[in-house]
């Protein structure tokens, strides 16, 4: 039987809380007394309420006031404000990369200048080679020696009799 | 329970210095109400380390909102909110908050009586607790509200942000479901 929604079973479960006002109380009990359904309903209720307080008391097994009150003086605590960073100085503000970032543009920059004033310096010196002038060396293939060559046949370098 | 040391003036005390941001005197709150937290959430999550997490996770809300608190509201009511919220939160987000259907397997009670009381009591007491896994979570926050915690219906009416009504109905057809699963699981009317 399902009485869950059973306005008696309201009314016997009221009782046992004591939230009856009395007039009411008493006609519930009266009826109680009277009613098999309801004397069984009412013996079964208080029942299970006095089962509840049998019921262990479970325990944390932890101290979690210790452990709470830790956590909050931790929260609590002043956290220490970070440091006014100084002022940044001209030169990290223009080299944030410091010395060595100073220097390497320099010295390639001086190298660059050095490169291109020997440079223009060539360009703009006066050869001291003069112009040679050409030598016609064409008609060198009616000599006796060609040029470029070593020797004409033996015979004729050395002319039997004496020198030439 | 741990808090019932301790009166809501102690509690009041503590929450007034540790909405001055003392630290120490809202570790003495965590003491005195974890176990209540921490087993609420237990029985709504089933899992020891999500709800030692989400116990945690509460207690830090808690601290975050202290500055809202009103003495008008119960601290440790207060506290059941935040954690039941984030529990939701958490099992929606997990896609965990399907609900059971009843008419499923529980654990059957031995059959034979037990030797001693303790003995049939623990039996009770596991069916039960296997018994309140398989309600819905809605009806099952609610039973917790009101059988562990002990909170009037207008007490839980407000933690829920609901009509005491819908806390008198919602009560009435959790424990009608209850009783509905343990009479199955032992063939008799679940009576002592």
């Amino acid at each position: 039987m399902n009485n869950e929604d059973c306005p008696r079973t309201v009314a016997l479960s009221a009782l046992i809380d004591d939230e009856l006002a009395p007039a009411p109380r008493q006609a519930v009990l009266e009826h109680a007394a009277r009613c098999p359904l309801c004397g069984t309903e009412l013996a079964e209720l208080r029942a299970l309420h006095a089962d509840f307080a049998t019921l262990p008391e479970p325990a944390p097994g932890a101290d979690l006031a210790g452990l709470i009150e830790t956590r909050l003086r931790v929260e609590a605590r002043p956290r220490p404000s970070p440091r006014p960073s100084p002022r940044p100085r001209l030169r990290d503000r223009l080299f944030p990369l410091g010395l060595r970032g100073l220097l390497m543009p320099a010295a390639g920059a001086a190298a660059a200048l050095v490169l291109g004033l020997q440079l223009g310096n060539l360009l703009l010196m006066p050869s001291t080679d003069e112009a040679r002038p050409p030598r016609f060396v064409a008609m060198a293939v009616f000599e006796p020696i060609a040029p470029g060559g070593l020797c004409p046949p033996a015979g004729a370098c050395f002319q039997p009799g004496g020198a030439r | 329970m741990d808090e019932a040391a301790e009166g809501p003036a102690d509690d009041t005390e503590r929450i007034v210095r540790a909405q001055r941001g003392d630290t120490a005197a809202f570790a003495a709150l965590v003491r005195l109400h974890q176990q209540r937290v921490y087993r609420f959430v237990l029985r709504l999550t089933d899992s020891h380390e999500e709800a030692l997490e989400l116990t945690q996770d509460s207690f830090l809300k808690a601290w975050q909102a202290l500055p809202d608190w009103r003495p008008q509201a119960r601290f440790s009511t207060w506290l059941l909110q935040i954690a039941r919220n984030a529990t939701l939160d958490t099992l929606r987000r997990r896609q965990r908050v399907a609900f059971t259907p009843l008419d499923d397997d529980l654990p059957l009670a031995d059959p034979a009586p037990g030797p001693a009381e303790s003995l049939a009591a623990r039996q009770r007491g596991a069916l039960l607790e296997a018994a309140l896994r398989r309600l819905p979570f809605e009806q099952r926050e609610v039973v917790l509200l009101r059988e562990i915690e002990a909170l009037s219906y207008a007490e839980i009416a407000a933690l829920l942000g609901v009509a005491e009504g819908t806390v008198k109905s919602r009560l009435a057809r959790a424990r009608s479901a209850l009783v509905a699963m343990l009479r199955r699981t032992t063939g008799d009317p679940h009576e002592q």
